[in-house]
C-alpha cells in the first residue's frame, strides 16, 4: 500500500515552475520591443533613514538591450549597485516602472511573478567571501536555485548538473562537499558564478564581480563570465568603477554620476569621443601600464560645481549628440558638445 | 649659498650610483604554524636607495607584506627573521626585538600606510585627536601646537575646511578621505621611508589617482624613500622607480620601471603584464595564470613558479635557477637566461605593450588638456 504522505511529495515535486511563463508572453505580445530586455522609466529610489528620505536615484531612464553586455561605470556612492540591486528587487524602487520582459517587475507585482522572476535574473555579488553562507558546503550553494524551482529531474540528475557546472568554471568536482572558508577569493568568485549560471538565466547582473581579486585572477574570472555570455547570448550588465575593465567586456558603457546617467554610447566609441567631462576624468585616471605614457598623462579632476552652470529654466537633459551616443547636457553645453564631436571626427 | 644655487645643485643630475637607505642581504622570514616551521621569505637580497620609489608587486600570498613588516618589527607574534640582515643607517634591523628597540625606527624614521583606512584608524578618536597624539609624542609639542599643526597636516593632504573637520570621527570621511588622514599622520613624524602597503586597493580608479599623485607631489617636498606595495602591475608604471617583483616568497626580478615594463625578463612578469585588462582587446580573451600560488607547507623544490609556467623547462622542477644579472640595474631568477637554454618568444602582448599602450594614449590625447608634452 502507498502511504499518503509520500504521495503528496510526488505530488510537489511534479509542479515545477509555474505552468505559463509570462515572460515569454510578454515577448510574443510585444514584438517591436523584442530588442530590449530590461526597460527603466522615470525610476526613482530613495532610502529612508528614520523620517528623513533620501533620494539616491531620480527619473532614470535606461534601456538594456536583449544579449547585450551593458557596463555601468561610477564612483562609489554613484548609485550603480543601487540600480542593480533595484532591478533584482532587493531595493524598492519608489517610484517610475521596470518592464522585464515587457512585463511590469517593479514595486507590487503577483507572486507568481516574482517567484518566475528568480528563475530568470540572476546576480554575481562583489564580495565572494561575504556571500557565500559559511556553513553550507559547495553543493548545497551552488544547487539551491535548482531545489528552490525544481529544476531536475532525481538526486542523480542535480547532482551531474552540479557536478558539470563545477568542472565549467574550472573547479574539481571533488570540492562539492567543502565549505567557502577552504577557497580563495579566485574560487569562491567562481563559486558565485556557478551558482548564479546553474539557473540558466537571461539576466545577469554582475556588480562588480572582480574588485575585491588580485590582478592575475580578475583576468580569469573577466573571461569566465565573457563566455558564459557568448556562449549563451545571455544579457549582462555589468558594474565597475574601472574603465578599463568594463571596455574589455561591455558593448555599451553607461557612466552614471551622483545618481544620474551623463553619458551612454558604444565601448570603444566611448574611449574615442568622450564628451562630458566627468566621463574624461574617469579615462584619465585608468593608469597605463607604460611608464613614459604614464609620466606624461595629466589627471583631470571632475568639479560639477564650476563647470555646470544649471539654471532651472533649461535643466540638463540625457540628450543623443549622435546615434547612440547620449550625454547629459543643457542647451549651452549641447552646443559645445556638438562642436567637440566634429573636431574629434564621426564615427568610425 | 642662494637658494638659486641650490636649486640648480638639486636639478643637476647625479651619475654615480644613488645611495643606499636600506640594504637587504639573505633575509628569510619564517613562521610557526601547529608547532611547524615554515618559511615565507626565502633568502632574497635588495637595496632601496634613497629618495627613490620601489614597488614591490606580487600576488597575495608571495610575500610582500611580510618582507616590509620585518623593517618595522610589526611581524606577527609567530613570525621571526630565520636568518640574513636588513642594514638602515648602520644598524642592523633584523637583530632588534623589543619594543623599545623599534620605538626610535618605527612610525617616526620607518612609517607606514595599510590597505585600509578604516581599520587603520581608530573609531571611537576625533581626526584632530589622532594626528596630535603624533606630534605630541614624538615631537613633543603642546596641545595648542600640535593642534595647529595637525591642521596645517590636514590641509597638506587636501582636506578641504581643515578647521571644521578637525573634530569629525572618521566615519564621518569617505575611503579617501581617510586615506589621506592616514598620510597625514605618516607625514607627522617626517618619516624617511614611507612603506605604502596597497594604499589604493580598496580605493575608486579615480580616487586611487588623486591619493597616488598626493603621495608623490608629497615626496618631491619631503623628499622621503617610498616603497610601495602592490599586486597590480598597472598602477607602478606612474610612481615607482624601481620594481621588484615577488614570487613565493622570493624575488624574481629587479629593475627599474623601464627594465619592467619595457625589457622583463621572468615569466612571471610577463603573466603579470599580459593579465592587465588594460591590454586586453575585444577579439581574444585575457591570458591569465593557471593554478595557485605557492603554499609553504611543503618545501619548494627548484622554481616555485614552475608548476604554473607555460615556458618551464625541465631544471626548473629540481634546482632552483640562480639570479641572472642583465644589465646592471637589472637580474632576474629564471633558467631561460642561462645561456644554455633555449631562445624563447615572449608573449606578443608583451612585445607589443608600448605599441599598444602608445595607441590608447593617443585616444586620450585628442581629448584636451589630458597630456602635457
Amino acid at each position: 500500500m502507498i502511504n499518503e504522505e509520500e504521495l503528496k511529495v510526488e505530488e510537489k515535486q511534479q509542479t515545477p515552475v509555474e505552468e505559463i511563463d509570462l515572460f515569454e508572453q510578454g515577448r510574443k505580445e510585444h514584438p517591436e520591443d523584442d530588442d530590449t530586455i530590461v526597460k527603466m522609466r522615470d525610476v526613482r529610489i530613495a532610502f529612508k533613514i528614520g523620517s528623513i528620505e533620501r533620494v539616491i536615484i531620480n527619473h532614470l531612464n535606461l534601456d538594456i538591450k536583449r544579449g547585450e553586455v551593458l557596463g555601468l561605470v561610477g564612483e562609489s556612492g554613484s548609485g550603480k549597485t543601487t540600480i542593480g540591486r533595484a532591478l533584482i528587487r532587493i531595493n524598492k524602487v519608489s517610484g517610475g516602472e521596470i518592464t522585464f520582459n515587457n512585463v511590469k517587475i517593479s514595486g507590487k507585482i503577483p507572486k507568481k511573478t516574482e517567484r518566475l522572476l528568480k528563475t530568470k535574473m540572476q546576480m554575481i555579488f562583489q564580495d565572494p567571501g561575504d556571500s557565500l553562507n559559511d556553513r553550507a558546503n559547495i553543493d548545497y550553494i551552488v544547487s539551491e536555485g535548482l531545489r528552490a524551482f525544481k529544476l531536475y529531474k532525481d538526486e542523480e540528475d542535480r547532482l551531474q548538473k552540479v557536478q558539470q557546472m563545477m568542472q565549467r568554471v574550472g573547479l574539481r568536482p571533488e570540492y562539492l562537499n567543502r565549505y567557502p572558508h577552504e577557497f580563495s577569493g579566485g574560487q569562491r568568485q567562481r563559486i558565485g558564478i556557478a551558482r548564479c549560471m546553474i539557473m540558466n538565466p537571461e539576466f545577469v547582473i554582475a556588480d562588480e564581480p572582480i574588485s575585491a581579486l588580485d590582478v592575475s585572477i580578475r583576468a580569469q574570472v573577466l573571461n569566465l563570465i565573457r563566455e558564459f555570455q557568448q556562449e549563451r547570448k545571455m544579457t549582462v550588465l555589468f558594474i565597475a568603477h574601472d574603465l578599463s575593465v568594463v571596455r574589455y567586456i561591455s558593448d555599451r558603457i553607461a557612466v552614471i554620476y551622483a545618481g544620474h546617467i551623463v553619458e551612454i554610447a558604444e565601448a570603444n566609441r566611448l574611449f574615442e569621443a568622450p564628451l562630458h567631462p566627468y566621463t574624461k576624468s574617469l579615462l584619465s585616471a585608468v593608469p597605463f601600464p607604460d611608464p613614459k605614457v604614464e609620466r606624461k598623462k595629466k589627471i583631470i579632476t571632475y568639479n560639477p560645481h564650476e563647470l555646470h552652470h544649471y539654471v532651472l529654466s533649461d535643466a540638463p537633459k540625457l540628450v543623443e549628440v549622435e546615434p547612440g551616443h547620449f550625454v547629459r547636457c543643457n542647451t549651452p553645453e549641447l552646443e559645445q558638445y556638438t562642436k567637440e564631436l566634429e573636431r574629434l571626427g564621426g564615427k568610425k | 649659498m642662494s637658494k638659486k644655487e641650490e636649486k640648480i645643485l638639486e636639478e643637476t643630475p647625479v651619475a654615480q650610483e644613488p645611495e643606499v637607505v636600506i640594504d637587504v642581504q639573505n633575509l628569510s622570514v619564517g613562521f610557526t604554524v601547529r608547532g611547524k616551521k615554515i618559511n615565507v621569505i626565502r633568502n632574497i637580497s635588495f637595496k632601496v636607495y634613497k629618495g627613490e620609489t620601489l614597488a614591490i608587486v606580487g600576488e597575495s600570498g608571495s610575500g610582500k607584506s611580510v618582507t616590509t613588516k620585518t623593517f618595522t618589527g610589526m611581524l606577527e607574534k609567530n613570525g621571526m627573521v630565520t636568518s640574513g640582515s636588513i642594514m638602515f643607517d648602520g644598524m642592523n634591523l633584523a637583530k632588534f626585538k623589543t619594543d623599545d628597540d623599534w620605538r626610535p625606527i618605527r612610525g617616526k624614521r620607518i612609517a607606514t600606510i595599510f590597505q585600509d583606512p578604516m581599520t587603520s584608524l581608530n573609531p571611537l578618536l576625533t581626526i584632530g585627536f589622532q594626528i596630535s597624539e603624533v606630534l605630541r609624542l614624538h615631537h613633543g609639542l603642546s596641545k595648542q601646537e600640535a593642534k595647529e599643526e595637525a591642521i596645517k597636516l590636514l590641509k597638506k593632504v587636501r582636506i578641504p575646511n581643515a578647521e571644521a573637520r578637525y573634530d569629525d570621527y572618521p566615519f564621518q570621511y569617505s575611503g579617501g578621505m581617510r586615506q589621506r588622514v592616514v598620510i597625514a599622520i605618516a607625514l607627522a613624524c617626517r618619516p624617511e621611508i614611507l612603506i605604502c602597503d596597497e594604499p589604493t586597493t580598496a580605493l575608486d580608479v579615480t580616487v586611487q589617482a588623486q591619493i597616488i599623485a598626493l603621495i608623490k607631489e608629497l615626496q618631491e617636498e619631503y623628499h622621503w624613500t617610498t616603497i610601495f606595495i602592490t599586486h597590480d602591475l598597472g598602477v607602478v608604471a606612474n610612481v615607482a622607480n624601481r620594481i621588484a617583483v615577488m614570487y613565493g616568497g622570493q624575488i624574481v626580478e629587479y629593475g627599474t620601471v623601464e627594465d619592467v615594463f619595457y625589457n622583463p625578463a621572468h615569466p612571471y612578469t610577463w603573466a603579470l603584464l599580459a593579465s592587465l585588462p588594460q591590454l586586453g582587446s575585444k577579439d581574444e580573451p585575457l591570458s591569465y595564470i593557471k593554478g595557485n600560488p605557492p603554499s609553504f607547507s611543503s618545501e619548494i623544490i627548484g622554481d616555485a613558479f614552475a608548476p604554473r609556467n607555460a615556458y618551464a623547462m625541465n631544471i626548473d622542477f629540481v634546482k632552483e635557477p640562480p639570479m641572472f644579472q642583465i644589465s646592471p640595474t637589472h637580474c632576474a631568477k629564471t633558467w631561460l637566461l642561462d645561456p644554455r637554454a633555449p631562445k624563447v618568444e615572449k608573449p606578443k602582448v608583451i612585445q607589443e605593450l608600448h605599441e599598444r599602450m602608445k595607441r590608447a594614449a593617443e585616444e586620450l590625447k585628442r581629448q584636451e588638456g589630458a597630456f602635457d608634452d
